[in-house]
Protein backbone atom coordinates (compact mmCIF):
# COMPACT_ATOMS: atom_id res chain seq x y z
CA UNK A 1 0.00 0.00 0.00
CA UNK A 2 3.04 2.30 0.30
CA UNK A 3 3.12 4.30 -2.94
CA UNK A 4 6.68 4.72 -4.28
CA UNK A 5 7.84 7.91 -5.96
CA UNK A 6 7.01 7.92 -9.66
CA UNK A 7 3.52 6.38 -9.41
CA UNK A 8 1.77 9.74 -9.00
CA UNK A 9 2.24 12.88 -11.08
CA UNK A 10 3.71 15.90 -9.33
CA UNK A 11 0.42 17.84 -9.26
CA UNK A 12 -1.40 15.06 -7.41
CA UNK A 13 1.56 14.50 -5.09
CA UNK A 14 1.76 18.22 -4.24
CA UNK A 15 -1.98 18.54 -3.61
CA UNK A 16 -1.97 15.51 -1.34
CA UNK A 17 1.17 16.83 0.37
CA UNK A 18 -0.66 20.04 1.23
CA UNK A 19 -3.71 18.11 2.43
CA UNK A 20 -1.51 15.87 4.58
CA UNK A 21 0.33 18.85 6.11
CA UNK A 22 -3.01 20.38 7.08
CA UNK A 23 -4.16 17.08 8.54
CA UNK A 24 -1.00 16.61 10.60
CA UNK A 25 -1.19 20.21 11.88
CA UNK A 26 -4.79 19.66 12.94
CA UNK A 27 -3.93 16.36 14.59
CA UNK A 28 -1.01 17.91 16.49
CA UNK A 29 -3.34 20.55 17.92
CA UNK A 30 -5.96 17.98 18.90
CA UNK A 31 -3.39 15.75 20.58
CA UNK A 32 -1.76 18.67 22.36
CA UNK A 33 -5.15 19.55 23.85
CA UNK A 34 -5.60 15.90 24.81
CA UNK A 35 -2.28 15.42 26.63
CA UNK A 36 -2.23 18.76 28.43
CA UNK A 37 -4.52 20.04 31.14
CA UNK A 38 -5.16 23.55 32.34
CA UNK A 39 -3.94 24.32 35.82
CA UNK A 40 -0.85 24.94 37.84
CA UNK A 41 2.10 22.86 36.80
CA UNK A 42 3.12 20.59 39.72
CA UNK A 43 6.52 22.26 40.12
CA UNK A 44 5.01 25.71 40.30
CA UNK A 45 2.23 24.68 42.64
CA UNK A 46 4.77 23.36 45.13
CA UNK A 47 6.83 26.53 44.99
CA UNK A 48 3.85 28.70 45.73
CA UNK A 49 3.41 27.58 49.33
CA UNK A 50 1.60 30.35 51.08
CA UNK A 51 2.40 32.78 48.30
CA UNK A 52 -0.61 33.82 46.29
CA UNK A 53 1.39 35.07 43.36
CA UNK A 54 0.28 32.16 41.24
CA UNK A 55 -3.33 33.28 41.05
CA UNK A 56 -4.53 33.50 37.47
CA UNK A 57 -1.27 32.06 36.21
CA UNK A 58 -2.82 28.76 35.14
CA UNK A 59 -1.22 27.30 32.05
CA UNK A 60 -1.35 24.12 30.03
CA UNK A 61 0.96 21.37 31.23
CA UNK A 62 1.35 17.64 30.73
CA UNK A 63 -0.02 15.81 33.75
CA UNK A 64 0.05 12.14 34.68
CA UNK A 65 -2.76 11.31 32.24
CA UNK A 66 -0.87 13.06 29.45
CA UNK A 67 2.35 11.19 30.26
CA UNK A 68 0.60 7.85 30.21
CA UNK A 69 -1.08 8.76 26.88
CA UNK A 70 2.31 9.64 25.36
CA UNK A 71 3.90 6.42 26.54
CA UNK A 72 0.94 4.47 25.16
CA UNK A 73 1.38 6.32 21.87
CA UNK A 74 5.07 5.39 21.74
CA UNK A 75 4.23 1.73 22.34
CA UNK A 76 1.42 1.61 19.78
CA UNK A 77 3.52 3.37 17.15
CA UNK A 78 6.37 0.90 17.56
CA UNK A 79 3.93 -2.01 17.63
CA UNK A 80 2.29 -0.88 14.37
CA UNK A 81 5.72 -0.37 12.82
CA UNK A 82 6.86 -3.83 13.91
CA UNK A 83 3.68 -5.57 12.80
CA UNK A 84 3.76 -3.87 9.39
CA UNK A 85 7.00 -5.77 8.76
CA UNK A 86 5.03 -9.04 8.77
CA UNK A 87 3.97 -9.76 5.22
CA UNK A 88 1.38 -12.50 5.21
CA UNK A 89 0.86 -14.40 1.96
CA UNK A 90 -2.53 -14.27 0.25
CA UNK A 91 -3.67 -15.77 -3.08
CA UNK A 92 -2.04 -15.34 -6.52
CA UNK A 93 1.50 -14.78 -5.20
CA UNK A 94 0.52 -11.65 -3.36
CA UNK A 95 1.18 -10.63 0.20
CA UNK A 96 -0.38 -8.17 2.57
CA UNK A 97 0.57 -6.53 5.79
CA UNK A 98 -1.21 -4.78 8.62
CA UNK A 99 -1.90 -1.07 8.14
CA UNK A 100 -2.82 -0.63 11.79
CA UNK A 101 -4.79 2.60 11.39
CA UNK A 102 -7.88 1.36 13.17
CA UNK A 103 -5.80 -0.39 15.82
CA UNK A 104 -4.03 2.87 16.67
CA UNK A 105 -7.26 4.88 16.68
CA UNK A 106 -9.03 2.39 18.96
CA UNK A 107 -6.53 3.10 21.73
CA UNK A 108 -5.36 6.63 20.93
CA UNK A 109 -8.44 8.15 19.35
CA UNK A 110 -8.63 9.22 15.68
CA UNK A 111 -6.15 12.13 15.91
CA UNK A 112 -3.54 10.41 18.04
CA UNK A 113 -3.90 7.36 15.81
CA UNK A 114 -3.33 9.48 12.71
CA UNK A 115 -0.17 10.97 14.25
CA UNK A 116 1.01 7.51 15.18
CA UNK A 117 0.55 6.28 11.59
CA UNK A 118 2.22 9.42 10.22
CA UNK A 119 5.22 8.70 12.41
CA UNK A 120 5.41 5.13 11.09
CA UNK A 121 5.22 6.34 7.48
CA UNK A 122 7.83 9.03 8.10
CA UNK A 123 10.29 6.52 9.57
CA UNK A 124 9.64 4.02 6.75
CA UNK A 125 10.20 6.66 4.06
CA UNK A 126 13.31 8.26 5.57
CA UNK A 127 15.09 5.19 6.91
CA UNK A 128 14.06 2.52 4.43
CA UNK A 129 12.74 4.25 1.33
CA UNK A 130 9.54 2.24 1.86
CA UNK A 131 7.00 4.61 0.34
CA UNK A 132 8.38 7.56 -1.58
CA UNK A 133 9.28 10.86 0.01
CA UNK A 134 7.60 13.03 -2.65
CA UNK A 135 4.39 11.00 -2.31
CA UNK A 136 4.56 10.88 1.51
CA UNK A 137 1.50 13.15 1.63
CA UNK A 138 -0.47 10.65 -0.46
CA UNK A 139 0.52 7.80 1.82
CA UNK A 140 -0.45 9.85 4.90
CA UNK A 141 -3.85 10.65 3.38
CA UNK A 142 -4.46 7.00 2.45
CA UNK A 143 -3.32 5.32 5.63
CA UNK A 144 -3.59 7.99 8.36
CA UNK A 145 -6.70 9.79 7.10
CA UNK A 146 -8.79 7.10 5.36
CA UNK A 147 -7.24 4.08 7.09
CA UNK A 148 -7.36 5.66 10.52
CA UNK A 149 -9.59 8.72 11.06
CA UNK A 150 -12.38 7.88 8.58
CA UNK A 151 -12.35 4.21 9.59
CA UNK A 152 -12.57 5.13 13.25
CA UNK A 153 -15.65 7.27 12.64
CA UNK A 154 -17.08 4.34 10.69
CA UNK A 155 -16.44 2.18 13.75
CA UNK A 156 -18.26 4.69 15.98
CA UNK A 157 -21.25 4.65 13.60
CA UNK A 158 -21.33 0.85 13.72
CA UNK A 159 -21.20 0.98 17.52
CA UNK A 160 -24.36 3.10 17.49
CA UNK A 161 -26.28 0.22 15.91
CA UNK A 162 -25.70 -1.74 19.11
CA UNK A 163 -23.48 -4.44 17.58
CA UNK A 164 -20.80 -6.00 19.81
CA UNK A 165 -17.51 -4.08 19.97
CA UNK A 166 -15.48 -6.92 18.45
CA UNK A 167 -17.85 -7.21 15.49
CA UNK A 168 -17.76 -3.44 14.91
CA UNK A 169 -13.99 -3.28 15.03
CA UNK A 170 -13.62 -6.31 12.75
CA UNK A 171 -15.83 -4.74 10.10
CA UNK A 172 -14.12 -1.37 10.47
CA UNK A 173 -10.64 -2.95 10.25
CA UNK A 174 -11.58 -4.69 6.99
CA UNK A 175 -13.17 -1.50 5.66
CA UNK A 176 -10.09 0.55 6.59
CA UNK A 177 -7.98 -1.40 4.09
CA UNK A 178 -10.65 -1.07 1.38
CA UNK A 179 -10.93 2.68 2.02
CA UNK A 180 -7.17 3.18 1.85
CA UNK A 181 -6.94 1.12 -1.34
CA UNK A 182 -9.84 3.09 -2.90
CA UNK A 183 -8.06 6.35 -2.08
CA UNK A 184 -4.82 4.98 -3.50
CA UNK A 185 -6.59 3.89 -6.72
CA UNK A 186 -8.21 7.33 -7.08
CA UNK A 187 -4.81 8.99 -6.76
CA UNK A 188 -3.34 6.68 -9.41
CA UNK A 189 -6.33 7.40 -11.67
CA UNK A 190 -6.05 11.16 -11.08
CA UNK A 191 -2.37 11.02 -11.98
CA UNK A 192 -3.21 9.28 -15.25
CA UNK A 193 -1.01 6.34 -14.26
CA UNK A 194 -3.69 3.90 -15.43
CA UNK A 195 -7.41 4.08 -16.15
CA UNK A 196 -9.33 4.87 -12.98
CA UNK A 197 -11.98 2.16 -13.34
CA UNK A 198 -9.49 -0.66 -13.90
CA UNK A 199 -7.25 0.51 -11.07
CA UNK A 200 -10.21 0.77 -8.70
CA UNK A 201 -11.40 -2.72 -9.61
CA UNK A 202 -7.96 -4.34 -9.25
CA UNK A 203 -7.02 -2.52 -6.04
CA UNK A 204 -10.30 -3.31 -4.30
CA UNK A 205 -10.35 -6.96 -5.36
CA UNK A 206 -6.85 -7.60 -3.95
CA UNK A 207 -7.39 -5.56 -0.81
CA UNK A 208 -10.73 -7.20 -0.04
CA UNK A 209 -8.63 -10.29 0.77
CA UNK A 210 -5.80 -8.39 2.51
CA UNK A 211 -8.50 -6.73 4.64
CA UNK A 212 -9.34 -10.12 6.15
CA UNK A 213 -5.76 -10.28 7.46
CA UNK A 214 -6.12 -6.77 8.86
CA UNK A 215 -9.35 -7.83 10.55
CA UNK A 216 -7.81 -10.91 12.19
CA UNK A 217 -4.59 -9.18 13.32
CA UNK A 218 -6.47 -6.14 14.66
CA UNK A 219 -8.87 -8.37 16.60
CA UNK A 220 -6.00 -10.40 18.11
CA UNK A 221 -3.93 -7.33 19.01
CA UNK A 222 -6.85 -5.38 20.48
CA UNK A 223 -7.92 -8.36 22.62
CA UNK A 224 -4.32 -8.97 23.76
CA UNK A 225 -3.63 -5.32 24.59
CA UNK A 226 -6.90 -4.96 26.50
CA UNK A 227 -6.18 -8.06 28.56
CA UNK A 228 -2.41 -7.96 28.90
CA UNK A 229 -1.92 -4.22 29.28
CA UNK A 230 -5.31 -3.46 30.80
CA UNK A 231 -5.78 -0.68 28.25
CA UNK A 232 -9.26 0.67 27.77
CA UNK A 233 -10.50 1.58 24.32
CA UNK A 234 -10.35 5.31 23.62
CA UNK A 235 -13.42 7.05 24.97
CA UNK A 236 -14.52 9.45 22.26
CA UNK A 237 -17.17 11.09 24.47
CA UNK A 238 -14.64 12.46 26.95
CA UNK B 1 6.41 -4.30 34.31
CA UNK B 2 3.63 -4.72 31.75
CA UNK B 3 5.29 -2.09 29.58
CA UNK B 4 8.51 -4.11 29.60
CA UNK B 5 6.61 -7.19 28.46
CA UNK B 6 5.09 -5.25 25.56
CA UNK B 7 8.49 -3.87 24.51
CA UNK B 8 9.83 -7.41 24.63
CA UNK B 9 6.98 -8.60 22.38
CA UNK B 10 7.56 -5.71 19.95
CA UNK B 11 11.27 -6.54 19.68
CA UNK B 12 10.40 -10.20 19.21
CA UNK B 13 8.00 -9.30 16.37
CA UNK B 14 10.62 -7.14 14.65
CA UNK B 15 13.37 -9.74 14.96
CA UNK B 16 11.20 -12.60 13.72
CA UNK B 17 9.23 -10.68 11.05
CA UNK B 18 11.85 -10.98 8.34
CA UNK B 19 12.07 -14.75 8.82
CA UNK B 20 8.35 -15.32 8.43
CA UNK B 21 7.55 -12.51 6.02
CA UNK B 22 6.36 -13.44 2.56
CA UNK B 23 8.55 -12.11 -0.22
CA UNK B 24 5.59 -11.87 -2.63
CA UNK B 25 4.65 -8.36 -3.79
CA UNK B 26 2.10 -6.51 -1.69
CA UNK B 27 -1.36 -5.52 -2.95
CA UNK B 28 -0.29 -2.29 -4.66
CA UNK B 29 2.82 -3.84 -6.25
CA UNK B 30 0.72 -6.75 -7.49
CA UNK B 31 -1.78 -4.41 -9.14
CA UNK B 32 1.00 -2.22 -10.58
CA UNK B 33 2.64 -5.30 -12.08
CA UNK B 34 -0.63 -6.63 -13.48
CA UNK B 35 -1.61 -3.30 -15.04
CA UNK B 36 1.94 -2.69 -16.22
CA UNK B 37 2.96 0.47 -14.39
CA UNK B 38 5.31 -1.11 -11.85
CA UNK B 39 8.36 0.19 -13.74
CA UNK B 40 7.16 3.77 -13.21
CA UNK B 41 8.03 3.45 -9.53
CA UNK B 42 11.43 4.63 -8.41
CA UNK B 43 13.31 2.39 -6.03
CA UNK B 44 13.14 4.02 -2.64
CA UNK B 45 16.37 5.08 -1.06
CA UNK B 46 16.30 5.51 2.68
CA UNK B 47 19.07 6.32 5.12
CA UNK B 48 19.44 2.70 6.16
CA UNK B 49 19.14 1.17 2.71
CA UNK B 50 21.88 3.14 1.01
CA UNK B 51 25.62 3.37 1.46
CA UNK B 52 25.42 4.65 5.02
CA UNK B 53 24.84 1.12 6.27
CA UNK B 54 26.89 -0.96 3.84
CA UNK B 55 27.17 -3.77 6.36
CA UNK B 56 23.46 -4.47 6.03
CA UNK B 57 22.60 -6.79 3.19
CA UNK B 58 19.23 -8.19 2.22
CA UNK B 59 19.39 -11.32 4.33
CA UNK B 60 16.75 -11.77 7.04
CA UNK B 61 19.12 -10.88 9.89
CA UNK B 62 19.98 -7.52 8.31
CA UNK B 63 16.28 -6.81 7.80
CA UNK B 64 15.62 -7.64 11.45
CA UNK B 65 18.41 -5.40 12.70
CA UNK B 66 17.26 -2.61 10.44
CA UNK B 67 13.75 -3.01 11.84
CA UNK B 68 15.10 -2.95 15.38
CA UNK B 69 16.88 0.34 14.66
CA UNK B 70 13.57 1.70 13.32
CA UNK B 71 11.84 0.83 16.60
CA UNK B 72 14.64 2.50 18.56
CA UNK B 73 14.33 5.65 16.43
CA UNK B 74 10.56 5.78 17.05
CA UNK B 75 10.98 5.31 20.82
CA UNK B 76 13.79 7.88 20.86
CA UNK B 77 11.66 10.50 19.12
CA UNK B 78 8.79 9.89 21.54
CA UNK B 79 11.07 10.14 24.57
CA UNK B 80 12.42 13.47 23.27
CA UNK B 81 8.88 14.77 22.67
CA UNK B 82 7.81 13.69 26.16
CA UNK B 83 10.90 15.31 27.74
CA UNK B 84 10.30 18.56 25.87
CA UNK B 85 6.66 18.66 26.90
CA UNK B 86 7.26 17.85 30.56
CA UNK B 87 10.49 19.77 31.19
Amino acid sequence: MHIPDGFLNSKTAAELGAAAATLVGLALNKVRALVTELGLAPAMAGAGNGVKSLSGKAQRFVGEAGKSYLSKMAMITSLVFATQMFNFPITHGTSGHLLGGLLAALFLGPWGGALSLTMVLLVQATLYGDGGFIVLGANIINMAFFGCIVSYFGYLLLKKTGLATNICLSIAAWASVILASLACAFELGMSGTYSLVNTLYEMVSVHAVIGIGEMIITLILVTTLRNMMGWALFNSEK
Amino acid sequence: MRNKTLYFVIILIVLSASYFASSSPDGLEFVAKKLGFLNKGLIGNGIMTNSLFPAFGHDPLSTSLRGLLGVLVILGVFSIITKLLTK
